[in-house]
């Protein structure tokens, strides 16, 4: 990705001339501001999730305090933060005291690597990130990890037998569900030729890659609402099964901080598919539509509108489905997602192998505009595919035709599916009705 | 060879081949690859019969399916599938982009994008693939049943997940059964039981005559007539009226015992109170506060 000017945030505030420009200063800054953004956002994801829960099951959900409630977090917070922090004479203190805090904490380190948006400054691009590592993917993965050993210690602290089984289901299902996520981000960091988030992003120039990796998008969109212990993979805290799961013991703030930590992971993991699938801050007309002086605006205000757009995905997702059995879980997760993602990475790899403009994500900066790409970073042109296409040697054209059809054959499954969906008949009637003949 | 399938599938590799190696090696023979005719000679046609074969074989295996598999018992799936192949293969034949030297798909073709390999191994490959087929018929067919189901299950459970979301879908739109209750109040029925209350006649006048039949219905006994005897007129004055609602079932047989429709149940259904005193009624009072007029008899009744 050497076309691109990938400073971070850091950097370019270093060239604005500010009093306080010193990276200590402003990583201490940056960090403050995402943690307000952070608890701000999750206290609001609450009610959002539980309006919308509410609409879908046709009534209102809360909405006394303020105007439509918008003040019931706020009353939730003063609550909780007033209740009785109750510990029980057996459990671990250490552990039972220390997990909240250990669960929390991935939450805020992945903010370090969210890539926000982008700013025109000073004749170059600068990113809206506290860090773009070059390592971006892989420190999310190792971080978000960190949340499994808060539970765990949540789960022995307690010293209670429905905490200990919610958390060894949830050490289970967090474990098995990295390897099909991790083969899904595998793809698109093949596809990137980087792990840098900004990189990921700026690869997705052309396409989004959730159109040609619908399969890795998927399977990383079933993974995350797994690692977030959401329903319908819930089970680390299944009320009919266990009394609350790991969290049964908690109370106050400390129970208030395990939701936060949920909540947030609702968030950064919507945020992560937006980067790695949706094309970040990438918008089909508004970056650069207000001119590059508001670049950052529109950018973010692509970033946000993706991300809040999967929030709802996954909240709709939680009110539809029901919660899987256990080894339900564990079978659709080794026999049928590892499998999908290892397909997912296989034609990605037949695709950057054939440079395949959809799968290749670096392509279009050696082929299509040359020098003038850097230039054109929020100006998505369709029509430089048949630039690359006219390009590209015969083989690469005839596998460029297979991808088009193959597509075309999902197209068609998914359209059919849509079309069944509406009609709103189960297919099997029919047999159904042949059968008792 | 008992096995049309077989049989035809020989011919057709071989025509294929032949097809194939015309394609590649074409410009051995004529200057800048494959001359007109001998494309039209030998690509057109096994083109024809490999679609003709194709949709044949689409219906032999079709058939076949509906022995093995539940799915397969369905042809209107098979049916849905010859379309969308009869579409393909239109397609194929036709070209209509053939006009752009780019998006041709047999101009790709034609360019094969490895070296052919030796003629001999390669009609042995497809003579091996043929007595495999010719052999392993039956056990195929069962694992294309297998395919063809898992497929078909995975396309109903697909079909479920997305019926459902649309169903909440659906209801995230919907008005929403919730009434904000002390904004709005339900309108319940003209029958309904609810608070009592002291009729008056058209001029205003209190209905009751104090004839006690209310009192003496009343399962629970929770009303009392307060009445006295007008020394002058002989009659029984109502002075006052009082009812228990907090121990009252609605039950509304004072209503249907009064012979002037003095008492009657009202609409009134909210009106809680923090004490089960508060409940005791003094219908009495309330009626002439209502109305606005005296107490015949002064405040303070008797």
């Amino acid at each position: 990705m050497s076309e691109f000017v990938t400073n971070g945030i850091l950097d370019a505030v270093q060239i604005v001339p500010w009093p306080f420009a010193n990276t200590a200063i402003l990583m201490a800054l940056g960090f403050l501001v995402c943690v307000l953004f952070l608890v701000v956002t999750v206290m609001y994801l609450t009610l959002i999730e539980r309006r919308l829960l509410g609409f879908i099951q046709i009534r209102l959900g809360p909405n006394r305090v303020g105007p439509q409630g918008i003040l019931q977090p706020i009353a939730d917070a003063v609550k909780l933060l007033l209740k009785e922090d109750i510990v029980n004479l057996n459990a671990d203190r250490l552990s039972f005291n220390l997990a909240p805090a250990v669960v929390f904490m991935p939450t805020i380190l992945a903010f370090v690597v969210l890539p926000f948006g982008v700013a025109a400054l000073n004749q170059t691009y600068s990113f809206i990130v506290i860090k773009d590592l070059n390592v971006g993917i892989l420190y999310l993965m190792a971080v978000s990890s960190y949340t499994i050993i808060g539970l765990l210690m949540a789960g022995w602290g307690s010293n209670n037998k429905w905490s200990l089984v919610g958390a060894m289901r949830s050490a289970a299902q967090i474990i098995s569900y990295e390897v099909p996520m991790v083969l899904a981000v595998l793809g698109v960091v093949v596809a990137a030729g980087t792990m840098s988030m900004v990189g990921i992003v700026n690869a997705q120039y052309h396409v989004w890659f959730f159109i040609p990796q619908i399969l890795g998008f998927l399977v990383y969109v079933i993974t995350g609402i797994s690692e977030t212990n959401r329903s319908p993979f819930d089970l680390p805290e299944a009320e009919s099964e266990l009394v609350a799961g790991f969290h049964t013991e908690y109370s106050g703030m400390k129970w208030a901080l395990f939701f936060l930590a949920e909540y947030a992971n609702l968030f950064i993991i919507s945020a992560i598919i937006t980067t790695l699938f949706l094309g970040g801050w990438h918008g089909p007309a508004l970056p650069g539509g207000l001119g590059m002086n508001l670049l950052w605006l529109t950018s973010i205000f692509w970033f946000l509108a993706k991300t809040y757009a999967m929030v709802f995905v996954l909240i709709w997702v939680r009110a539809t489905l029901p919660r899987f059995r256990v080894d339900q879980m564990m079978s659709f997760a080794w026999k049928f997602l590892l499998p999908v993602a290892l397909v997912n990475f296989f034609i990605v790899a037949l695709g950057v192998a054939y440079r395949h403009p959809w799968y290749d994500g670096t392509i279009m900066s050696r082929i299509a505009s040359g020098g003038e790409y850097a230039t054109k970073i929020a100006r998505p042109n369709f029509w430089d595919v048949f630039v690359v296409f006219s390009q590209l040697t015969p083989e690469e054209k005839a596998f460029y035709i297979v991808v088009v059809f193959l597509t075309a054959v999902v197209l068609a499954v998914l359209i059919g599916l849509f079309v069944r969906v509406k009609q709103g008949i189960k297919p099997s009637r029919e047999l159904e009705k042949q059968w008792q003949l | 060879m008992g096995n049309p399938i077989a049989f035809f599938g020989v011919l057709f590799f071989v025509w294929v081949l032949l097809a194939y190696a015309a394609a590649a090696y074409g410009h051995i023979f004529s200057e800048g690859g494959v001359s007109d005719p001998l494309v039209i000679l030998l690509m057109g046609p096994p083109v024809v019969v490999a679609f003709a074969a194709g949709i044949w074989g689409e219906w032999l295996l079709a058939k076949k399916l509906q022995q093995y598999s539940i799915w397969g018992a369905n042809l209107a799936w098979y049916r849905r599938f010859l379309y969308g192949s009869l579409l393909v293969y239109t397609y194929l034949i036709t070209d209509p982009l053939a006009n752009f030297h780019e998006l041709s798909f047999w101009n790709n073709v034609s360019r094969l994008p490895f070296p052919l390999p030796n003629i001999v191994a390669q009609a042995i490959g497809v003579a091996a693939v043929v007595i495999i087929v010719s052999v392993a018929w039956t056990h195929l067919l069962r694992f294309f049943a297998f395919v063809w189901d898992k497929v078909f299950l995975w396309w109903d459970q697909a079909f479920s997940i997305a019926l459902g979301l649309k169903i909440t879908a659906v209801h995230l739109a919907r008005p929403k059964i919730t009434v904000e209750y002390p904004e709005k109040k339900v309108d319940v029925p003209t029958y309904f039981r609810g608070r009592h209350e002291l009729m008056a006649d058209e001029e205003g006048n209190m209905l009751c005559t104090a004839c006690l039949a209310c009192e003496r219905v009343c399962p629970d006994r929770l009303i009392v007539v307060n009445s006295i005897r007008n020394p002058e007129t002989k009659k029984l004055e109502l002075v006052g009226f009082l009812c228990d609602e907090s121990r009252c079932y609605f039950c509304g047989l004072c209503e249907d015992v009064c012979p002037n429709g003095a008492i009657r149940l009202t609409n009134v259904y909210d009106y809680s109170a923090y004490e089960r005193n508060d409940l005791i009624l003094d219908l009495y009072d309330e009626f002439y506060k209502h109305t606005g007029k005296n107490k015949p008899r002064g405040e303070g009744g008797a």
